[in-house]
């Protein structure tokens, strides 16, 4: 039998930085809803939390935009598409951040990236017309 | 997100409750400079209370580290949770940061 595919839990935001309550709330629902383990529910929220983030910080700059957040569960997969009208912005290039030992000389940012990329399966990035689509994949365990 | 301080003998403990993210970490960064603005040398924080860490959070943590070895003082942390500690694993910050399971742990280390 074919595998039938839900429809996306989805979110839309205005681009504050308050909002990330929302997002953290709405990631813990899906969560619960699918019965995620903690170490799964942490990975997304905290790629969901980075993309949106570094949207408001770098992509919109403090002007108001639209950002929305699907999550599903795809056969063998969670996949979340972050959909935003900020100036193009992409996300799936992996940054390599100062991870030096010696942290005097560690930059105090920077890391939203790459922790992305670390904690999620596959990222991908397309601009379509005004928007950037970002695309993040866990592997089911 | 919130702080609680309280000094057991001549170490400042500080316990966070809730999320350290881009909205929280302004708040937590404010109430740290507080804190060095004493120039405090021995801090333990303690993350029981963190179920959430993002990069602005671990940010957070770099800037006080970075801003108390200019002046001499020493941080430790406590309390994390497996999905926390791993968070600093990837960052590698697991080798830099002294990281104790329990607060009194420690605060002990800072006598030992």
């Amino acid at each position: 039998m074919k595998k039938r595919r839900l429809s996306p839990d989805k979110l839309i935001l205005s681009g504050k930085i308050r909002e990330l309550d929302s997002l953290h709330k709405f990631v813990h629902k899906f969560g619960v809803k699918n019965t995620l383990d903690s170490k799964t529910l942490f990975d997304i929220e905290l790629a969901a939390d980075e993309a949106v983030t570094n949207i408001i910080r770098h992509g919109l700059k403090g002007k108001k935009g639209r950002i929305t957040i699907e999550i599903a569960k795809n056969p063998g997969k969670y996949t979340v598409k972050v959909t935003d009208n900020a100036p193009h912005f992409d996300q799936s290039i992996p940054t390599h951040p100062n991870l030096s030992s010696d942290i005097t000389e560690r930059a105090v940012g920077g890391l939203g990236i790459y922790l992305i990329h670390q904690v999620m399966d596959s990222v991908s990035y397309s601009r379509s017309g005004d928007k950037n689509i970002l695309v993040f994949e866990k592997k089911l365990k | 997100m919130e702080f609680e301080r309280k000094t057991e003998s001549d170490v400042d403990v500080i316990l966070l409750k809730g999320d350290m993210d881009s909205h929280t970490s302004p708040k937590a960064r404010d109430f740290f400079a507080g804190i060095l603005k004493e120039g405090k040398k021995k801090i333990v924080v303690d993350l029981d209370g963190v179920k959430y860490i993002s990069s602005a959070g671990l940010a957070t943590l770099i800037e006080v580290f970075q801003k108390m070895h200019r002046y001499g003082g020493s941080l430790k942390l406590c309390g994390m949770n497996e999905t926390t500690k791993g968070i600093f694993e990837i960052a590698k910050l697991d080798s830099i940061f002294a990281i104790y399971e329990t607060k009194d742990k420690a605060v002990a280390a800072f006598s030992s």
